[in-house]
């Protein structure tokens, strides 16, 4: 298959400058780029067995065709290794499964991005950082995969930002966002064992999601009191999640995990705790954050709405609590990852 | 003898979105506003909001001032709703041209 059969291919002389080239014609995200030479996104589609042409999807507002080969131009740009490249397309091809709500994600004023999760043996072999300083900078397959992503949105889904994307306000997840799950030091199975896979397959999971906000319990030593100053982080007023529900991602640290399960409690004890206890009332939810909003509520019938002592549930079902154990050894620091836009989607990456 | 200097070239591949772009048909434009029954249809996101009612009178006035004859002021249910039947049903009948109003 000859490269560039889905790509402009641009013609520049030895005296340009490929790189402010990059930058000029808007393909960055403001941080420089590997200039995509034909050259290196032919390594880079040589690590599957995949047409160039072969479309994954059309993701509005631009409404482009998504293959694999712009996929694997954007991976050049970003700064992958060769080897992530199927990593990346398992998280385009997660998208696409989504791909009716992902038009809602990139153009949105509410300023959600993808987040990536990797599971599985590939955070060994391809060097994710699933430890201290998680969400943080320093580790190339976790920088680069989520920026490969990032980048696709800009370059072909999205535009350029005022264009189509619209976020009021963001969040710097939106330059690369990927992070990995410490399955060593989880007292518990993977997250992609939850979701039906084995530990021996790898899996990428891609989520609308907020920036992750840090919770730190250093005081208690029991499941009941680390889950309780989770559970009233979770439970504030400025969320989607307080007024029409959605999943929420909890990335318990090391130490956190270690002191729930240590009571014995499982992943499904949590789900339930955060369910029942991270409430608020509905008086306090009327009139402000996103009430009303679209002259309706979402809540769905079971609420009774016509007293304002009513506990509102942020969310929904305990099911929509999705556990994940990542970050250094030490420390009682937890984070929360309200989500919106874009399911959690799960898919295995081939090897 | 002179050298000739050669001048190498090399390739970037566009990350750019393209191609086999979704096309979307526009209606055909009225050649003028005058003397035309328009319909402004408040979809802010919160359409009992302030924000939708305050440029929808900004809009019926600077029709009016163009000639427009009559302009039908409507109101959608909520903005992630489809437009209900009734009001297109009604459009169909009515205005010879819509411009409807989004934002927050």
């Amino acid at each position: 298959m000859k490269i560039g059969a889905n790509a402009s291919v641009m013609r520049l002389s030895e005296q340009d400058d490929a790189l402010e080239y990059c930058y000029q014609q808007g393909w960055t995200d403001g941080l420089p780029v590997v200039p995509p030479t034909p050259e290196r996104v032919q390594v880079v589609l040589d690590t599957v067995r995949r047409k160039p042409t072969e479309v994954l999807g059309a993701f509005m507002p631009v409404g482009a065709e998504i293959t694999v080969e712009k996929v694997a131009i954007n991976a050049v740009l970003a700064g992958c290794l060769p080897e992530y490249f199927p990593t990346v397309l398992t998280a385009v091809e997660c998208m696409a499964d989504q791909e009716g709500s992902m038009g809602g994600l990139l153009t949105t004023i509410h300023g959600d991005t993808p987040l990536i999760v990797i599971n599985g043996p590939i955070i060994r072999s391809l060097g994710f950082n699933a430890g201290v300083n998680t969400f943080g900078p320093g580790w190339r397959a976790n920088a680069t995969v989520g920026r490969a992503i990032a980048l696709l949105m800009r370059n072909v889904a999205a535009g350029e930002p005022g264009n189509f994307d619209m976020a009021t306000q963001t969040h710097p997840g939106k330059f690369t966002y990927c992070i990995a799950e410490f399955e060593d030091a989880s007292p518990w199975l993977p997250y992609h064992v939850d979701r039906g896979f084995s530990e021996k397959e790898s899996a990428v999971t891609v989520v609308g999601a907020h920036g992750p906000r840090h919770v730190v319990d250093m005081a208690s030593v029991s499941a009941h009191g680390v889950l309780t100053t989770l559970s009233d982080a979770i439970a504030v007023v400025g969320t989607y999640n307080a007024y029409r529900g959605g999943e929420v991602f909890l990335v318990l640290s090391p130490t956190h995990a270690r002191i729930i399960a240590g009571d014995g409690w499982t992943k499904e004890d949590v789900k339930y705790f955060i369910f029942n206890k991270a409430r608020r009332r509905l008086g306090e939810l009327k009139g402000i954050g996103y009430y009303n909003i679209g002259g309706e509520t979402y809540w769905p019938r079971w609420i009774d709405t016509s007293d304002d002592e009513t506990l509102v549930p942020i969310v929904l079902k305990p099911e929509d609590v999705r556990i994940l154990v990542a970050g250094g050894e030490v420390g009682g620091y937890s984070s929360i990852i309200f989500c919106f836009g874009m399911p959690a989607t799960t898919r295995i990456v081939p090897t | 003898m002179t050298k000739s200097k050669v001048v190498q070239e090399f390739l970037l591949l566009s990350p750019k979105g393209e191609g086999n772009l979704k096309e979307t048909k526009m209606a055909s434009r009225p050649s003028t506003l005058k003397g035309k029954t328009i319909a402004v249809i408040n979809a802010f996101r919160n359409p009992q909001g302030s924000s939708g009612d305050l440029l929808s009178n900004y809009m019926k006035d600077l029709l009016l001032r163009e000639g427009v004859s009559e302009v039908l002021p409507l109101r959608k249910k909520s903005s992630p709703t489809d437009m209900a039947d009734d009001i297109i049903e009604y459009l169909n009948s009515k205005a010879q041209g819509v411009i409807i109003l989004e934002g927050d």
